[in-house]
């Protein structure tokens, strides 16, 4: 009877009782019919026949007992002499133990934080009703994939969809909050007022808003987070009702939305939309009325919807199509030549608006720990195997005694899974400290912050990591034992020759296929590791070091136009007269920081006409003088933009200029002119070409680019650069002290080295690389362990042999030779199907590459030789022992 | 997985040798068997038969059906089966070399 049927026996017994009852029933009614027959009157003769039977109760619990007790007792057996094995060999304890706890606490802590990611339920009501909608143009989608959409489209989509039970919008506004304390810049979000009933979200305190706030001239109102709440006001519940002073405009607070309520930060929302890296104010969307009627002004919006149950998304996606071509026909009459112009609309769920872009790569992780934790489990099985034959007398005694083969089998899997058990046990406060490595090292996007405890979920797979790893390792040794032929180890029990042909393969086996894991998680490495390398070495087209920007914003209410230019004048004059200052400027959007698509714009040639979807769509950046200076932008052509330019005036980037006048050299653009955004434009002249620039990341193509006079553009919020001769971190409170001194009511929030604002740009594949890295070295090792091991053992039966062999006169060098390629056969074996394995995950994997081809030699050609040598070495170790083996004690070797 | 141990012994081997001469018999059957067999020497505990053919059963040493008697009342029939056969086998071998070996020893005590 198999154990499962055991124990459900003790669920069951109401089946097993009924039939023994009427079994004894029945022996008590034949043996009193005998005794009758025999004389005895039938009361007497029932009475003696239960008393020949015994207490029947005691019967049948014995009875019941053979099923579970027995098997509980001997399972408690198994497991006290598991333990005792343990004791008595530490080493072996120690090496499986910590190989165990090293693969489960680092697939737990990564699983901990996929499942956060990417299964965990959020936190709205019936999250899987709710996705993002946006728009896109076919014509531009390689350059833009997803577009923000209009207010007044969002109107049209909301009121004429038949497959959204509702739509809320979502832009960002900051704010300067300041009053009481220093002013703070503040990162907020405009948004429909229905849209907390649409997500299911209450507040913690106070209301959210209601349908009429949402009207322009009634939105002086704000919900602050829980966060701001607590930090800025002390958590007082005396915050509702109170008037906050908002870029200068008093705000009522109404509501604090509790810790953890999620909502989009960055560009998770749209890559048009650019939300503060948190969220500390929420305020009515209230569109105005040119928002609503302008048609060539904000596509920013981004847009959340609860789609009606069970609407498949192609479905919402058509309906929402065709509400699309509409507002492309109404845009087709008021603007010409946009025949060509289409608008899609795309629908993502909402998990992926959170953690699509974090998705590939956390699967990549999960599979690189995964076959770490493979990789450990060979390991232990060789370890284990090892162990089987020099415990073969002990084994051959015991069957010799009389225990079966299956219970010996039993023994050795209850052993694997003790020491899996002990594995999980040390390896959770890994998982548990590994989660919270991962939370503090972790790229901002990793979704870490949900992922802080090991909770039910998590310690589901970890078990299920533990117990199937216990059983994997367990069972190859108890195969291995159960072939085997018991009795005839009892006579030779480990004395050594030539070592089994059939266990022999087995352990070869293993180390090929561990071998090879090693070498595919290697190669994946290295190739990881190539691209960063080479991503930190791109032509950038600016540079990092001792550089200091600083982000300021300015309020709009003190800061109208001139007195805005005015105010980097003066700023910018003061810092450059500073020590320490080499030159200092300002842009609009500094490279690798929000990036945002934003200020793109449709770039025309003179001539044109009418609107063409084929000219260059190229960033607009408003730049102060001295800012290429700065950044390290070298001059190709003309000048830079100087103090008093006409607003007319424009530089251009090489991309662009090659772009427009693919056959013009570069001196013969200067002078030419563009109109920029709008054919009726007035056409603006190019005074001077500049270097390319890696604005968007690194490891994208430097993108189009336009620098205007800052006395042209509105922005209010530019970013500072600095470049000075000593380290940029000595001048921050200078800096600092500069800006105060003019306006101290200005936050001076983030002021950022330009070397750690690449360092932040490239966190995420840095974060993994570093990963798989030590994932891969970590294997490395695991592997080299194994080849040591095997060789050793190699050595250890042979022992007689090669002692035979020099007896003989053989070589020692030859037998070192000899060892040591019996050890790197399976190596090399290993290394060749590593490398084919290599190649199927680095082509799937083809997006994490930059600059580097999935059959890369450098990366190929390194992994293979540091492998083979470092085999090498390892195998060296027991082969030298071998070679240095004396005959006579060889000879004489049990 | 079976405890061998409790079926080493006299009673299993004596259960296993009336049900292979006898063919199918229930537990009350088997009893008057052996008192029989062994004239009352070896009398069977009858409270430790059940558990006994019950472990014998989980070994597969023996097969137990339900059956209707000629008295029209359900019993559990027992019957020895091949891997019982074997076992009774064997364990006559090793009886006879005990008891021979016993034999020796006391010619030589």
């Amino acid at each position: 009877m198999s154990w499962v049927s055991r124990v459900v026996n003790v669920f069951r017994t109401s089946r097993v009782d009924p039939e023994l009852d009427e079994e004894l029933r029945f022996h008590v009614e034949e043996r009193t019919e005998a005794l009758v027959r025999d004389g005895l009157s039938r009361q007497a003769a029932e009475a003696l026949a239960l008393q020949q039977l015994g207490r029947p109760l005691r019967l049948r619990e014995e009875s019941r007992d053979i099923k579970l007790l027995p098997w509980l007792d001997s399972l408690a057996q198994d497991i006290r002499f598991a333990f005792r094995g343990l004791r008595k060999s530490p080493s072996f304890a120690f090496a499986a133990v910590c190989t165990l706890a090293l693969g489960i606490g680092a697939n737990t802590a990564i699983f901990s934080v996929v499942y956060a990611a990417l299964l965990k339920p959020l936190p709205y009501t019936d999250p899987d009703e709710l996705v993002a909608i946006s728009v896109y143009v076919p014509a531009l989608q390689s350059r833009f994939p997803s577009l923000a959409i209009r207010a007044l489209d969002f109107e049209a989509f909301r009121r004429s969809n038949r497959v959204f039970s509702d739509m809320a919008a979502i832009r960002e506004r900051n704010f300067n909050l300041t009053g009481r304390g220093e002013p703070e810049r503040l990162y907020g979000a405009r948004v429909s007022a229905n849209l907390f009933p649409l997500l299911g979200v209450q507040p913690e305190l106070g209301r959210t808003f209601l349908p009429e706030e949402d009207t322009p001239g009634r939105e002086g109102m704000v919900l602050i987070s829980h966060d701001l709440w607590n930090r800025r006001f002390g958590a007082d519940p005396g915050i509702i009702n109170r008037t906050l002073s908002l870029d200068g405009q008093p705000h009522l607070v109404v509501g604090v939305m509790p810790a953890g309520f999620l909502f989009p930060t960055g560009r998770q929302l749209n890559p048009q939309v650019e939300l503060g890296p948190r969220i500390d104010v929420w305020r009515p969307a209230a569109f105005d009325q040119d928002e609503l009627e302008d048609e060539l002004i904000g596509f920013s919006w981004g847009v959340i919807g609860r789609l009606k149950p069970g609407t498949p998304h192609q479905v919402a996606q058509a309906n929402l199509n065709v509400i699309a071509q509409g507002i492309v026909e109404r845009l087709r009459t008021n603007v010409s030549g946009l025949d060509d112009l289409e608008l899609r609309t795309l629908i993502t769920p909402i998990r992926d608006v959170y953690f699509g872009n974090v998705h590939r790569g956390l699967l990549m992780l999960m599979g690189a720990v995964g076959l770490l934790l493979v990789i450990g489990c060979v390991n232990l099985v060789n370890l284990l195997l090892a162990r089987l034959s020099s415990r073969s007398r002990e084994l051959a005694t015991r069957a010799a005694l009389g225990a079966p083969r299956s219970r010996l089998v039993r023994q050795l899997l209850t052993e694997s899974v003790v020491v899996a058990l002990l594995g999980g046990a040390v390896g959770f406060p890994i998982a548990a400290w590994g989660t919270r490595v991962l939370v503090s090292l972790g790229p901002s996007d990793l979704p870490a912050a949900h992922a802080t405890s090991i909770n039910g979920p998590v310690f589901l797979f970890a078990m299920t990591v533990v117990f199937g790893a216990g059983l994997a390792v367990g069972l190859v040794p108890a195969f291995e034992m159960a072939r085997s032929h018991l009795h005839g180890n009892l006579k030779d029990g480990g004395r050594g020759t030539t070592m089994g042909r059939g266990s022999g393969y087995v352990r070869r086996a293993l180390v090929v296929s561990e071998v090879a894991l090693c070498a595919a998680l290697l190669v994946v490495a290295a190739l990881l590791l190539r691209s960063f390398v080479n991503l930190m070495g791109v032509d950038r087209g600016f540079e990092v070091e001792r550089i200091l920007s600083v982000d300021l914003a300015l309020s709009p209410e003190r800061y109208q136009g001139s007195q805005r230019v005015a105010f980097y004048r003066d700023l910018l004059d003061n810092v450059r007269a500073m020590p320490g200052v080499a030159s200092a400027g300002a842009i609009s959007i500094l490279p690798l920081t929000s990036e945002s698509e934003g200020h793109t714009y449709l770039i025309y040639l003179e001539a044109d006409t009418e609107a063409r979807l084929d000219r260059p769509l190229a960033h607009s950046r408003a730049v102060t003088p001295g800012y290429f200076a700065a950044m390290g932008i070298p001059l190709a052509a003309g000048r830079f933009l100087e103090a008093e330019e006409p607003a007319s005036h424009v530089v251009a980037s090489e991309g662009l200029a090659r772009h427009l006048w693919p056959d013009a050299p570069l001196s013969r653009v200067v002078g030419r002119r563009i109109k920029i955004h709008e054919v009726t434009d007035d056409p603006a002249t190019i005074v001077g070409v500049v270097g390319d620039v890696r604005a968007a990341a690194l490891d994208r193509d430097p993108i189009p680019a336009l620098y205007v006079p800052h006395t042209r553009s509105r922005a209010r919020a530019m970013t500072v650069v600095i470049r000075t001769t000593q380290d940029p971190e000595t001048l921050a409170a200078a800096v600092r002290a500069q800006i105060w001194k003019r306006d101290n009511s200005i936050p001076v929030e983030t002021m950022r080295t330009m070397r750690e604002i690449v360092s932040e740009s490239v966190a995420p594949r840095q974060f993994q690389t570093t990963l798989v890295l030590l994932f891969a070295l970590l294997a490395l090792g695991l592997a080299l362990v194994g080849v040591y091991g095997v060789t050793s053992y190699a050595v250890a039966r042979r022992t007689q042999e090669i002692g035979v062999r020099l007896a003989l006169g053989a070589q020692r060098s030859d037998l070192l030779r000899s060892v040591l390629a019996q050890g790197l056969r399976p190596v090399a074996a290993g290394l060749l199907l590593g490398l084919a394995l290599a190649w199927t995950a680095a082509t799937t994997m083809r997006s994490f590459l930059f600059d580097v081809a999935p059959l890369d030699p450098v990366a190929l050609g390194t992994v293979s030789a540091a492998l083979m040598v470092t085999a090498a070495m390892a195998g060296y170790l027991p082969a030298r022992r071998a070679a240095r083996i004396d005959p006579v004690v060889a000879l004489r070797h049990d | 997985m079976p405890r061998y141990d409790s079926l080493h012994g006299t009673l299993p081997m004596l259960v296993l040798k009336i049900l292979a001469r006898r063919g199918r018999l229930h537990g009350y059957a088997i009893t008057t068997h052996v008192e029989g067999m062994s004239s009352e020497v070896l009398r069977v505990e009858e409270g430790s038969l059940y558990p006994a053919l019950h472990r014998m059963e989980e070994a597969g040493w023996v097969r137990a059906r339900w059956r209707v008697t000629e008295r029209k009342r359900r019993a559990r029939l027992y019957e020895i089966t091949p891997r019982g056969r074997r076992q009774l086998e064997a364990e006559e071998v090793r009886w006879r070399a005990v008891t021979s070996a016993v034999g020796h020893i006391l010619k030589h005590a």
